[in-house]
């Protein structure tokens, strides 16, 4: 094995850390109360294997325990899952030269968490498509674990720790945006596009505060750029 | 397989549907075109709004609510989190120390 590659698995797996600590206590916190509704065992964890988006399987076992109808159900996923579209459309550059039988591989481990670490490594570093693999699958498998234990064993954490974790991927977040940031129109974009989301927040449903907002602050970058002839024109890739 | 288990099995792959294809159709179609320049300009903005957009007001939401109370650890624990991002530009080390305020803070 070549050390780039090396290289790129190492960072690929250290990279998959946060993510899998705050998944699998997620994952288990789905677990237990989709078996508290009332779902089998095997189906609370089928869920897990064939959806794979935390926070609409919440909100999925949420209307389901309280009558919804499949159609209702279905199209709240559609509509709480839709800001992926906007992920994958900015991941979509850096897979120029990946086999199309790869590609929807890679799409299916897009979540807010595998994207928001993976992006970077593409802007910054020598990355391709077997770090994406890695990663979405390290994540997608702590997932399913943590759905396992929790439908399983019952497995909690204890309350204050299961809600650390599950902060800890917004102090992720949080880090990542930090890094992102190397000048002030960047800056700019990500008060903005916080600044919307949450003003969006108020009377937006599902998560189209978040996609709306994310569309406003990169189109604000974008125009702002014209503008300011001294800053650098950015490019991907 | 009981006719409710079965509904739930047909809901799941209803909800892996349209779940999945908004994470492939974008990624198939557009790493297959040469992107004009505005959009690979506007596309380069994206990753600081998006994440940006997670942050807030997830962050600081307790129970589906924003809470700007003194009292929501999480406000304490991004600030201390975005300290140490600036300060160190260290990921681990974020994650890690605003996972531990976060901890101590729901202790106290």
């Amino acid at each position: 094995m070549n050390e780039v590659k090396h290289n790129m698995m190492k960072k690929a797996f250290t990279d998959a850390l946060p993510i899998i600590l705050g998944y699998i206590p997620m994952g288990a916190a789905y677990g237990i109360l989709a078996r508290q509704s009332g779902m089998g065992l095997f189906t609370a964890i089928f869920m897990s294997i064939v959806v794979f988006a935390g926070a609409s399987q919440f909100i999925a076992v949420g209307l389901l325990s309280g009558g919804a109808t499949a159609f209702e159900v279905v199209l709240a996923t559609f509509f709480v899952n839709l800001r992926h579209v906007l992920m994958s459309a900015s991941l979509s550059p850096f897979f120029r030269k990946v086999s199309r039988r790869i590609i929807p591989f890679i799409a299916w481990g897009v979540t807010d968490e595998t994207y928001a670490i993976s992006i970077g490594r593409y802007h910054n570093d020598e990355v391709d498509h077997r770090y994406s693999l890695i990663l979405h699958y390290t994540a997608y498998a702590s997932w399913i674990t943590g759905s396992v234990l929790g439908a399983l064993a019952g497995f909690l954490v204890p309350a204050a720790l299961q809600s650390s974790l599950e902060f800890a991927l917004y102090s992720m977040f949080a880090g990542l945006v930090v890094l992102q940031i190397s000048d002030r129109l960047l800056l700019l974009v990500a008060v903005a596009a916080a600044a919307m989301s949450i003003l969006f927040s108020f009377f937006m449903g599902g998560t189209w505060y978040i996609i709306t907002a994310s569309l406003l602050g990169a189109t604000l970058g974008l125009i702002l750029e014209s503008f300011l002839t001294t800053e650098p024109q950015r490019t991907q890739s | 397989m009981n006719v409710e288990t079965e509904r739930l099995i047909f809901i799941f792959l209803g909800m892996a549907a349209v779940t999945y294809f908004p994470r492939l159709i974008p990624l198939v179609a557009l790493s297959r075109i040469e992107l004009p320049r505005v959009i690979m300009r506007w596309l380069a903005y994206l990753p600081v709004a998006i994440l940006s957009a997670l942050i807030f007001p997830g962050a600081i939401q307790r129970a589906g609510a924003i809470d700007v109370s003194l009292g929501n650890p999480g406000i304490w624990a991004l600030l201390v989190s975005f300290g140490v991002a600036i300060k160190t530009r260290n990921l681990i080390l974020t994650v890690v120390v605003g996972g531990v305020v976060m901890y101590l803070l729901q202790l106290i």
